[in-house]
């Protein structure tokens, strides 16, 4: 069993599977947003405004459980680090402007699309929204490649941690803040998902 | 649970989670490449922006595995509504206080300026919030800055929003 494991590489598809598998996953990923409400905009806004806790722990989750399992399976060569290059202030300032986006929208790109397709026809003005976003930053392209683009230092890449049940690794951190939080999620506000109208 | 309540019922928040996890690493596992919607939002933006100027539509829209995963998103999503009863249209956010033409001026304006924002930060921080999303579990300190500045932000907007419309929104 171990050295079946220990041959398992990243597959790595070519174009045409690539394209089969990602329309595959996406329909499997669209099906999921939507039972956890995250299209949904009142149990967005229920979550933001920290009257429900449902979609956050389940965003928590996801990311705790990712982590673990990147960390296992690229310890055994199962999946590769693919990041793209980051930089401190735009970083930092591209969280700012799309957390104030989302206090006023509720989406994501991904959550916007899903919305469209639950129903949400208003949905269509964030799409809208967010190609004018785009359409500008094209435009602005040149300017913003020699100034905020380059505002502070590129960020390191992460280092692979010799032990993973260390708490010199950051695994071992993110586990314990994303289970300290769930847990008083948990314990202080209710789940907060919508009820399908059968239920009603 | 039988399947067909298990796809009909709600989900508790530890299924939704693992399962979007599970997800995201299968994804890297079968893609083998950094992962994120940017470049696939830039080829509709730039499809949108060639009909236009041509005002007519010569060719299909670009369709690789970034779009064709929006595509997935868009079909799973339809699928789900309508399995799960959360299909419902919808002119306005709900809970938006006013009439219709009200409350769908104020969709027009929050959207807009709000999906504005969005991409815009997204574009600037370099990747799509998926990107982020797969980014942060691969431990990437961009991702995580990000991320934490994206939470904090917006909870803390929210609130305040809420505040100033006595809890209306």
């Amino acid at each position: 069993m171990i050295s079946i494991i220990a041959q398992i590489v990243p597959l790595a598809l070519s174009p045409n599977s690539r394209l089969a598998c990602a329309i595959l996953m996406g329909i499997v990923f669209g099906f999921v947003l939507i039972k956890g409400d995250f299209p949904i905009g009142k149990a967005i806004r229920a979550n933001l405004t920290l009257k429900a806790g449902g979609i956050c722990k389940s965003f928590l989750l996801s990311i705790a459980l990712g982590t673990l399992l990147f960390a296992v399976l690229a310890e055994r060569g199962i999946v590769n680090l693919h990041i793209r290059p980051a930089y401190f202030w735009p970083s930092l300032l591209g969280g700012l402007l799309a957390g104030l986006g989302v206090a006023l929208c509720s989406r994501v790109p991904i959550t916007a699309v899903a919305s469209l397709a639950a129903g949400r026809i208003h949905a269509i003005w964030i799409l809208l929204g967010m190609g004018f976003a785009i359409f500008c930053v094209n435009t602005a392209s040149q300017w913003l490649s020699g100034t905020i683009f380059t505002w502070g230092s590129q960020l390191p890449e992460p280092q692979r941690s010799p032990e993973l049940f260390s708490f010199a690794n950051p695994v071992v951190w993110i586990l314990i803040f994303a289970g300290a939080a769930i847990l008083l999620l948990q314990f202080a506000l209710k789940d907060g998902t919508e009820k399908p109208d059968s239920e009603k | 649970m039988s399947i067909k309540s298990s796809l009909s019922g709600p989900w508790p928040f530890w299924i939704t989670g693992a399962v979007l996890a599970f997800l995201g690493i299968f994804m890297l596992y079968l893609f083998d490449d950094a992962l994120g919607m940017s470049d696939g939002m830039l080829m509709i933006a730039e499809f949108c922006k060639t009909s236009a100027q041509e005002k007519a539509v010569a060719n299909p829209p670009p369709l690789d595995w970034q779009t064709g995963f929006l595509g997935g998103i868009f079909i799973g999503a339809i699928g789900c509504a309508f399995i799960s009863g959360k299909w419902k249209i919808r002119f306005k956010p709900e809970n938006t206080p006013g009439g219709m033409a009200v409350g769908a001026g104020k969709a027009i304006l929050t959207g807009f300026c709000g999906g504005f924002l969005v991409m815009l930060g997204l574009q600037l921080s370099g990747d799509s919030f998926f990107g982020q999303w797969i980014s942060a579990m691969q431990l990437s300190a961009g991702s995580w800055i990000f991320l934490g500045v994206f939470i904090a932000t917006s909870i803390i907007t929210s609130v305040l929003l809420a505040r100033r419309s006595g809890g209306k929104s």
